[in-house]
């Protein structure tokens, strides 16, 4: 289980910055976006390490995109996300988005890290799930 | 015309009944099979943003063999005012 555990722990290193971010650090409050982004990414990779019937590409990707018949390497992160944990995958790609726009104006819309945790609570229950079916129990990060 | 194009017009009829005005652009990258979307709104609240995020998502899964989509979403303020910038 060395990479998921690994992976998981990154996770919850990213998430545990992105709450100190918002509620210490102000006036950085946007660099939330990216700490919730990067801790789901890790969950993600956790639960792909765990999918012995993928491809190894697909298992450990390096890309964030690549679709179904990519030359090299297999499906990105987001397009697995959709095929296999797809209850995530809004969250997810919500996530991802917000993780550049973050940077530049999403203090415009309303409450925006009370939604990027909540898109990060989504990722986050659903993986421990996929993970769970794969008979690894990992403990909760939030 | 070239693909680029076409995916736009494509994304364009999708987002048609999103009911506020916006501005699409899509670069596509044939050789990493990536589609990048822009879309500037000129209201830009979470049920906006979100509803067009759905639909550029529905363009990529009817094209989930040969593209992968990367979407940026953002307001027209921010391509139009420098203050916005600071804010």
């Amino acid at each position: 289980m060395g990479q998921a555990a690994w992976h998981w722990a990154r996770a919850e290193h990213h998430y545990k910055f992105a709450v100190e971010a918002q509620a210490q650090l102000p006036g950085y409050e946007d660099w939330v976006g990216v700490g919730v982004f990067y801790s789901a990414l890790h969950m993600v990779h956790a639960a792909l390490d765990r999918e012995h019937g993928l491809p190894k590409d697909e298992r450990h990707p390096r890309k964030h995109s690549a679709p179904v018949n990519a030359k090299v390497g297999g499906r990105g992160v987001s397009q697995l996300v959709r095929d296999i944990y797809a209850p995530a995958h809004f969250a997810y790609r919500s996530l991802f988005e917000a993780s550049v726009r973050t940077r530049y104006d999403m203090k415009v819309l309303v409450s925006p890290y009370t939604r990027l945790l909540g898109d990060h609570q989504i990722v986050h229950d659903e993986i421990r799930k996929a993970l769970r079916t794969q008979g690894v129990v990992l403990p909760s990060i939030r | 015309m070239d693909q680029s194009d076409l995916f736009r017009f494509e994304i364009e009829d999708r987002l048609l009944d999103v009911g506020v005005k916006k501005h699409v652009s899509v670069r596509w990258e044939p050789g990493s099979g990536i589609c990048r979307v822009g879309v500037m709104l000129h209201e830009y609240t979470w049920e906006t943003r979100d509803e067009v995020l759905r639909r550029v998502l529905a363009f990529e899964a009817a094209h989930a063999e040969d593209v992968a989509v990367e979407v940026d979403i953002f307001p027209l303020e921010a391509a139009t005012s420098a203050e916005y910038a600071h804010a």
